[in-house]
């Protein structure tokens, strides 16, 4: 009698045990359904991400094509017109200073890199290259003078925005990673300084690898994108 | 009587033994689901990255599209002025101006926000404040900016200075609290951007015990750069 007890008892339990882990499991299977239609639609945000910038490569090599047209044509029909030639001129610098042409002269370029984390105890991110330190940077080589900045290639103009994407950090909405390399065009020397003892690069140094060289020559590329004014008009 | 007892006892475990077939192999299978669940869980972390970066290109792309068209439209008025130089120096000049106003160098006015961000007792503002501000309000689309009235131009420098001083433009110009910032550009993003929640930027500097007034405006003008852009060392690459 009492053998036959135990015997009710345990498997009352084990199916009390079995019914909870049903209910779970139909709980996550409900869930489930509705991931799966969430992978369907990453599948197509993938795919239209894969469109748009299909099209947006496309259309930036147009628009390439047809600022080199448009300055062929401003160049022929200033040519008799010296004071519409002096005006073609400055037109060409302001597009070098906002970023619209390619440029080169002399500079530095720094190589910043995420450092080897040291100890198992310590927290990853401190050996990062983050969006704040490459904002301070840019800051520092304007000081220092700098006329065109780039971070892997990514042009720095007036709407350049360096933010924090998740694990990675976006320049101009494209993805930059390290190793960063970033060019600055102006006086060398003065550029140079930016490496001074107690300066924000000395600080990077003591988690990350960072490295300065000066050089005769550095080429920045132009901004890919376009810069035109929606909200704000001038006004005389 | 005996044999009776017997076969419903062999019923009953038969029954006991079918059921708990049956419960064992939906708790594997469970589990086997509960793994998947995890690894899309993970997948579906990415979509507000994917949304995101859809929206950038989609942006990216409209902006090209509408130079493209600004650029195909001069290309046509140059071609039907070929023969007038009176006209096609109109052209040029107008070509200037708008580069002029991208530079900073013309007044502008526009729809945009009006910040004040004041120190307090228990806290100061930092440059790296103010300049996570400016790209932040950069991030929003705000097309032009000023700090207490100095525009803020591309490769614009805010820097502290023996840890005391906020200047900016080379050192030229020393900023103080209460800071007042103008942004032009579309008023609603550029708040709802500065107002989300716990992460904007508006939230950050008050869980620094920082004081800070955003205000939307209609019309909002931000005056020229006063000073001339260098261009001593840069070279058109050719």
């Amino acid at each position: 009698m009492k053998k036959n007890r135990f015997y009710r008892l345990s498997l009352a339990i084990v199916f009390f045990i079995l019914s909870i882990a049903i209910t779970l499991q139909v709980r996550t299977m409900a869930k489930q359904d509705s991931n799966v239609t969430q992978l369907l639609r990453n599948d197509e945000l993938k795919d239209s991400l894969l469109q748009w910038e299909e099209k947006y490569t496309n259309i930036t090599a147009k628009l390439n094509q047809s600022n080199k047209e448009l300055e062929e044509i401003r160049v022929s029909a200033t040519q008799y017109d010296s004071s519409s030639q002096e005006k073609t001129d400055q037109l060409k610098k302001n597009n070098m200073m906002l970023g619209l042409l390619d440029v080169t002269g002399e500079g530095i370029t720094i190589t910043a890199k995420d450092g080897q984390v040291a100890k198992a105890a310590d927290n990853v991110s401190d050996y990062l290259v983050h969006d704040v330190d490459l904002r301070e940077i840019v800051s520092e080589l304007s000081n220092a003078g700098a006329e065109a900045i780039s971070i892997n290639d990514q042009r720095i103009v007036n709407t350049t925005c360096i933010v924090c994407a998740g694990n990675v950090i976006s320049i101009n909405g494209e993805k930059v990673t390290s190793p960063f390399v970033i060019k600055a065009i102006g006086n060398q020397e003065r550029l140079y300084g930016i490496n001074r003892p107690g300066g924000y690069l000395q600080y990077m140094k003591e988690y990350t690898t960072v490295e300065l060289k000066k050089s005769n020559s550095i080429k920045i590329k132009k901004y890919s994108g376009a810069l035109n004014f929606k909200y704000a008009t001038s006004i005389e | 009587m005996k044999t009776k007892t017997d076969k419903n006892k062999i019923v009953l475990r038969v029954t006991i033994a079918f059921i708990s077939t049956l419960l064992v192999s939906t708790i594997l299978i469970q589990f086997k689901s509960v793994d998947e669940y995890r690894k899309s869980n993970i997948e579906s972390l990415r979509e507000d990255e994917l949304k995101t970066q859809v929206a950038t290109y989609k942006s990216k792309y409209e902006e090209a599209q509408e130079q493209l068209q600004s650029n195909q439209n001069k290309i046509d008025e140059y071609k039907n002025t070929a023969d007038e130089n009176a006209k096609s120096s109109e052209l040029i000049e107008e070509e200037l101006a708008q580069s002029n106003d991208l530079l900073g160098l013309t007044d502008v006015k526009g729809e945009g926000v009006i910040l004040t961000l004041i120190d307090t007792d228990e806290n100061r503002y930092t440059s790296e404040n103010i300049r996570t501000l400016i790209n932040e309000l950069k991030y929003a689309g705000a097309e032009a900016i000023s700090i207490n009235g100095n525009r803020v131009i591309n490769l614009a420098d805010i820097v502290t200075i023996n840890d005391t001083f906020i200047v900016m433009n080379g050192g030229s110009i020393r900023l103080d609290s209460p800071y007042e910032i103008k942004a032009i550009g579309d008023r609603k993003y550029l708040t709802s951007t500065l107002n989300m929640k716990n992460s904007g930027f508006v939230d950050l500097m008050k869980s620094s015990n920082l004081e800070i007034l955003v205000k939307e405006s209609e019309s909002i003008t931000i005056n020229k750069y006063n000073g001339s852009i260098k261009n001593e060392y840069i070279k058109e690459d050719e």
